[in-house]
């Protein structure tokens, strides 16, 4: 039996490659962003972003056509399970600051900045996003 | 759900990480399903059976049964 599979290997090579291209681009958009600032050079900062970006979509790309699954099953069901939890505490807050921040607002007992009501519309537009997925993803599996 | 993979792999004088190789899935995986800190998909469990060259259900047996 051999220690380890081609399939493992396959995972951990393209795992790699992912997190190389990921990690290339943060350090380099990084450097871009101090280069362009201490500097005072626009086009550092513009570079550093554009090198990040890429970084980013090498990481998509590796995942994509890597020929196997990137995460074996446990690690696929712990992604899952964190985002399940990630979800619960962005529904709570939702929940909570929604009606909240309205009625600190219609009362007048508090002027809520703007940057909060920015914060329940980004929880709203990801509750919205839930929803579709949801439904895309239970007429896939009906 | 209880099993017994750590007995059936010592008596093949595998390593979890031999095994994690034959299944493909991470040594993690392999220690976890032993913990019974995470229950396999029936994908794997019937790769591990296969492995054992038996039943899915002489491996692995719900918590309902020991009660």
């Amino acid at each position: 039996m051999n220690e380890t599979s081609n399939v493992l290997e396959t995972r951990e090579k393209y795992r790699n490659w992912m997190n190389t291209a990921l990690g290339a681009g943060i350090v380099l958009g990084v450097v871009g962003l101090l280069a362009g600032t201490v500097l005072e050079r626009d086009p550092f900062v513009v570079l550093g972003v554009g090198v990040y970006w890429l970084g980013v979509l090498g990481y998509v790309a590796f995942k994509w056509r890597a020929p196997v699954d990137v995460r074996d099953e446990r690690e696929a069901r712990i992604n899952r399970e964190a985002a399940e939890l990630t979800l619960d505490v962005f529904a709570a807050l939702l929940i909570v600051a929604a009606p909240g921040l309205t009625v600190l607002t219609v009362t007048g007992v508090y002027e809520v900045p703007e940057f909060y009501w920015g914060m329940v519309t980004m929880l709203a537009l990801v509750a919205m996003v839930v929803g579709v997925a949801n439904w895309h993803t239970e007429r896939k599996r009906t | 759900m209880n099993n017994d993979l750590p007995r059936r792999r010592e008596e093949r004088g595998l390593s979890q990480a031999d095994l994690a190789g034959a299944v493909d899935v991470s040594r993690q995986t392999i220690n976890a399903i032993e913990r019974d800190r995470y229950d396999p998909s029936l994908e794997l469990a019937f790769k591990l059976a296969a492995q054992f060259d038996c039943r899915i259900e002489e491996i692995f047996e719900p918590d309902d049964a020991e009660t």
